[in-house]
């Protein structure tokens, strides 16, 4: 009876433990079989279309059950050098939202895969406008989808202080002087002095560009030595010295100035608009003014979504950014950053047609030169920062800026191993 | 029985040479893995050639010390280092005596101690990266509050081109950084002077001490074992210091507003030249090492 019992009882606890290691191991094969697929996005977007962009991710997720998308968040600086040291450990996102020049690091160190390899090249042209796609282009492949077209500089007006449209440069300056007297404004027209991209649209005032070939990064070739750089940088800082834009102002501190009226007018994109309005402000959008006659020429660029060559799920991040370039998703996105789509079908919907903010800025994006993407430009961004502080800051003479950013440029490309033919 | 025990506990006692390298062995894997290592990795990256091109590939083709030529060429490794130098001296001397004044203020009896310690601390509260932005704003050239007191008091001509100017701008740095490493320095002191006997500044006092004799004599000597270290580290921390000047200089805009690290951080993360970044870094190492052991050294000395 004894011995019965034991046996018994033996047999239960063997039969419990081998249920439950039953029951173990049909759970580890659920979870494993349930753990969704993790689709790693980072993106350099503005918060506006960061909400816009969850809806859309939350809807590709309903579409595609076991698939998340992890969504992060990086400045653009910040986005380039954290893929690239990712990359160098074959880690990293799965897909990068961010402008085409980030294509000047991605292609040369080889850390994302060509458009045309993943989907085609007829897919991608019966897609995309052709002139989008030629901005997506680096040495004459495809790398990005791109997902709007614009990007450039615009003059922003507060209808308060200057009911129409300045035209020139000239106009706005004796506007700017019947302000000041009259104490409605401290300033005619703000933009972000520190940074050289607020600037460079001045270049084409004054017949200048900072390289030549610059689609080309083997013939690339700054040339920042031009005198016209001297001229543009003497015109600003007369316009600082007279008193008409604020000295010493970052983007923040310019659009401050904007938003509490004490500046008529500013220089910044189309990313911005709706905060403006927003605030509940009265803007207008037009071309920067013409200076003596000539207008500057805003630099344009897109911005798209890019695969990474260490992407595990390819397919998956290829149906990701196929899905989030469709008509619709561009449809949904145009009203939070206020460019314009780069499919036909969404160019042409009301979203665009109908969106004032958008149709201001034609003239500006038709009028616009694109924004070089080859290495060389870091170098030359690099050197106009320091020069432009220099001018601005009574450091060197305007006609001096020509050579002293030159030799900035060639020293920054000699720094990058880049030799200059 | 008895017997048995014996051998056992003697079994026991008997020391075994592996031992404490098995209680070491944590510490050692730790110290392989997130020091050893990453140190080893650099020296070997700095003799190769590592930049954009070839960064993904992790073939990068051994160059030996070229790297380190292209950068003893460079006048602008040399002009950066004098200036790096200057901005731990400048930094460190001034933590070290404005923390060690406010200390002593604090060790006596003060009305509203409590409110004004705590005041003293707060910059320390506050996150580099918070505190350098709000600096640059303060040092804003047209609407900083900085400038708008120096107009107020001396007309439109006695405002300073704090952040475009690169000398300036390299001024403002430091003014932030002494403001943000006073209290670390401070509170170390205070914790010294804390430990201080009561008597000896009693057998001073019946010596017929003054303040200063006291301050020299006793709180000084007394401190060397706080302030070595404190020196030491603070040195440290500031010759690496890459926040403050990034931040307050837009990323860097002037070579002449930069220290050693900052260049080294633009080099590696703006233009992808690694393998010369990380020679600059051995470099810095170096020159740290070199710093620390003198000093270190000569205190042992002079005890």
């Amino acid at each position: 009876m004894v011995e019965y019992t034991t046996i018994t009882k033996g047999g239960i606890v063997m039969k419990r433990i081998l249920a439950l290691a039953v029951v173990a191991v049909v759970m580890f094969a659920m979870t494993v079989n349930a753990a969704p697929t993790i689709l790693s996005f980072w993106e350099q977007d503005d918060p506006s279309a960061q909400v816009v962009m969850d809806v859309l991710i939350a809807e590709f997720e309903k579409a595609n059950p076991n698939v998340k998308v992890e969504r992060s968040h990086f400045e653009t600086e910040d986005l380039r050098k954290n893929f690239a040291a990712a990359a160098i450990g074959s880690e990293g996102p799965d897909v990068v939202f961010g402008p085409n020049d980030n294509l000047g690091v991605f292609v040369p160190g080889g850390f994302i895969y060509s458009m045309e390899k993943v989907f085609g090249k007829d897919y991608l042209v019966s897609k995309f406008d052709a002139n989008a796609l030629q901005a997506s282009m680096y040495e004459g492949l495809i790398y990005l989808l791109p997902d709007r077209n614009g990007n450039e500089l615009c003059l922003i007006y507060n209808k308060k202080l200057i009911p129409n449209a300045p035209k020139t440069m000239e106009e706005l300056i004796a506007t700017t002087k019947k302000l000041q007297a009259d104490k409605k404004a401290d300033y005619g027209i703000a933009f972000n002095t520190v940074e050289p991209f607020f600037t460079v649209p001045f270049l084409g005032a004054f017949d200048t560009f900072v390289m030549d070939n610059p689609s080309s990064e083997k013939n690339a070739k700054p040339t920042l030595d031009s005198p016209g750089i001297g001229k543009m940088f003497a015109y600003l800082k007369g316009l600082m010295d007279d008193k008409i834009a604020p000295r010493g102002v970052d983007y923040g501190a310019a659009e401050g100035l904007f938003k509490e009226g004490k500046v008529a007018c500013l220089i910044n994109g189309p990313w911005s608009f709706t905060s403006y309005v927003d605030a509940g402000m009265s803007i207008g959008i037009t071309r920067i003014p013409s200076v003596a006659g000539k207008y500057p020429t805003s630099w344009t660029a897109v911005k798209g979504y890019c695969i990474s060559a260490n992407t595990k799920n390819l397919e998956l991040a290829k149906k990701f950014v196929d899905f989030m370039t469709s008509a619709e998703s561009q449809i949904k996105l145009v009203p939070a950053h206020n460019q314009i789509p780069t499919v036909p079908a969404a160019m042409t919907s009301d979203a665009v047609t109908k969106n004032v903010l958008l149709s201001s800025q034609t003239e500006a994006v038709k009028y616009g030169v694109a924004m070089p993407i080859v290495p060389q430009m870091r170098a030359c961004w690099d050197a106009l920062k320091a020069v432009q502080a220099d001018v601005f800051s009574n450091v060197i003479k305007p006609e001096d800026a020509p050579a002293k950013a030159q030799k900035l440029c060639l020293d920054a490309l000699k720094q990058m191993g880049i030799t200059v033919k | 029985m008895q017997a048995r025990r014996k051998g056992k506990s003697y079994e026991l006692a008997r020391p075994r040479w592996y031992v404490p390298l098995l209680f070491l062995l944590p510490a050692m894997l730790v110290m392989v893995a997130m020091v050893a290592y990453p140190l080893y990795y650099e020296v070997d990256i700095s003799f190769r050639s590592v930049t954009l091109y070839n960064l993904r590939s992790g073939n990068y083709p051994w160059i030996g010390l070229e790297n380190y030529k292209s950068m003893f060429e460079d006048p602008q490794f040399f002009s950066t280092l004098i200036r790096t130098v200057v901005w731990t001296v400048v930094n460190v001397v001034s933590h070290v005596s404005l923390g060690f004044m406010l200390a002593l203020i604090l060790n006596r009896k003060l009305p509203g101690k409590a409110i004004i310690r705590v005041l003293l601390i707060l910059p320390w509260a506050v996150p580099q990266y918070i505190a350098a932005i709000a600096m640059r704003n303060l040092f804003n050239e047209t609407y900083g509050p900085i400038n708008l007191v120096l107009k107020a008091l001396f007309g439109d001509g006695a405002t300073v081109m704090w952040l475009s100017n690169p000398a300036n701008a390299f001024k403002a740095a430091i003014i932030t950084n002494i403001w943000l490493g006073v209290p670390f320095m401070m509170m170390t002191c205070l914790g010294g002077l804390q430990s201080i006997p009561q008597e000896l500044y009693e057998a001073a006092d019946i010596d017929g001490a003054n303040w200063w004799q006291k301050v020299r004599n006793v709180v000084l000597p007394l401190m060397k074992p706080v302030l070595t270290p404190a020196i030491v580290l603070g040195t440290i921390w500031t010759f690496n210091m890459v926040n403050v000047i990034y931040i307050l200089t837009y990323g860097s805009t002037h070579e002449a507003a930069q220290i050693l690290v900052s260049q080294i951080y633009k080099r590696a993360f703006e233009f992808f030249r690694y393998g010369y970044a990380a020679a600059m870094s051995v470099v810095v190492f170096i020159l740290l090492v070199s710093f620390s052991s003198v000093f270190i050294r000569a205190q042992k000395l002079e005890d």
